[in-house]
């Protein structure tokens, strides 16, 4: 029998780095559009 | 806006539609030969090599191409104005505050022409919101204004990203300058510690936007607009954010016999991604995991990476310590 841990239990980095793509605020308007946009246009 | 009557029309038109679409087609064709994009498919290709330097300069060389943009743009407008159903043949892209058109892209340079909408910028500001933030991507960023709305824009820099990065050391970003554009002006921003916000215009901005991703940051940084201070990260890196869903997802399906393609993926360059990858072999073999995972502890040469291995170990593993001293050489 393979040993699993159950990865809730497995300790997370302390530097938590979102998938591309992904803001946790809505920017005030800068620079961040066309990065953003474009992941999403590649992932239609 | 197409009026009702006008769309029913067209659909029931089957020549009309396939004159539209053959408008765009002939457009897509035209436009796919003429020099302004295969001249910077070719600069790009011979490239001795793509540092963040030459691909900006390959961007600026297409930018400064202003009288074949001026012919793009011509041409796109006057079929838009003939048929209401023509749709330039470049990916839309759209925000609160912009639309644009793709007219280039590939995996070092994407290159766009918007529209920042004074109206909707205005409302924007105006309107009700959450918490802001002030974004810095990552990666450089050109922008040659056509048209600079008499924009005021506020500048803004950060601790630079870099593969090292660690959110607990990630501090405050801060205002360097705040100044009016002109028609015709640039903005380069090295988005590992530069941001820009339009704090304010008087009219419609029309503007160029080149992206450069080679030597980009791991990741971009947020920070919030008022405290100034750090809130989060996202990968700068779409495929090792598509390896990490995958695995995520062989995990759950118990998909054992993808083991050593998971434990190749543990060679990711981007310090969350290993430690993602990681925490998933763990999670479906653990003792196959054990001499990365002692590796990584020893070898990673992300300071967190190491320090959370270390944790892992003591966590799951504190018996098993004898056999430490095989530890393997880092997968990174």
């Amino acid at each position: 029998m393979k040993k699993k841990i159950d990865i809730a239990a497995i300790p997370e980095l302390g530097t938590s780095v979102g998938m591309h793509g992904s803001v946790k605020q809505k920017e005030v308007g800068g620079p961040l559009c066309l990065g953003v946009l474009v992941a999403i246009v590649m992932a239609l | 806006m197409i009026a009702g009557a006008a769309l029913a029309a067209w659909l029931a038109d089957r020549d009309g539609q396939q004159s539209s679409h053959a408008a765009v087609e002939a457009c897509a064709r035209r436009w796919s030969r003429q020099p302004l994009m295969t001249e910077v498919e070719r600069q790009l290709a011979d490239l001795p090599e793509k540092t963040s330097e030459n691909v900006l300069a390959v961007a600026r060389d297409f930018m400064d191409k202003t009288d074949e943009i001026a012919v793009l743009m011509d041409e796109l407008i006057v079929s838009s104005g003939q048929d209401p159903f023509f749709r330039p043949p470049f990916h839309p892209m759209s925000s609160e505050i912009h639309t644009g058109l793709l007219l280039f892209h590939n995996v070092d340079l994407s290159i766009a022409l918007g529209v920042s909408g004074v109206d909707q910028l205005a409302a924007k500001k105006a309107g009700k919101r959450g918490a802001t933030s002030i974004g810095f991507t990552g990666v450089t960023s050109l922008f040659r204004y056509m048209k600079a709305g008499d924009a005021t824009v506020s500048f803004w820099e950060a601790p630079p990203i870099t593969d090292a990065f660690v959110a607990s050391d990630a501090g405050q970003c801060r205002l360097v300058d705040r100044r009016r554009i002109a028609d015709g002006d640039e903005i380069l921003i090295d988005g590992r510690y530069q941001s820009f916000i339009v704090e304010h215009a008087t009219s419609d901005m029309v503007y160029l936007q080149a992206i450069v991703r080679p030597e980009a940051a791991p990741l971009t940084a947020e920070y919030d607009s008022k405290s100034l201070s750090f809130i989060g990260a996202s990968s700068t890196d779409e495929a090792s954010s598509r390896v990490q869903m995958m695995v995520s997802l062989l995990r759950t399906m118990e998909r054992e016999d993808a083991l050593p393609l998971i434990e190749e993926s543990l060679a990711s360059p981007h310090f969350y991604t290993r430690w993602h990858i990681m925490r998933e072999l763990l999670a479906m073999d653990a003792e196959r995991a054990l001499p990365s995972l002692r590796a990584m502890a020893a070898n990673d040469p992300h300071p967190e990476v190491r320090a959370t291995a270390k944790r892992t170990l003591d966590l799951f593993f504190a018996d098993e310590s004898d056999g430490a001293e095989g530890a393997l050489s880092c997968p990174a």
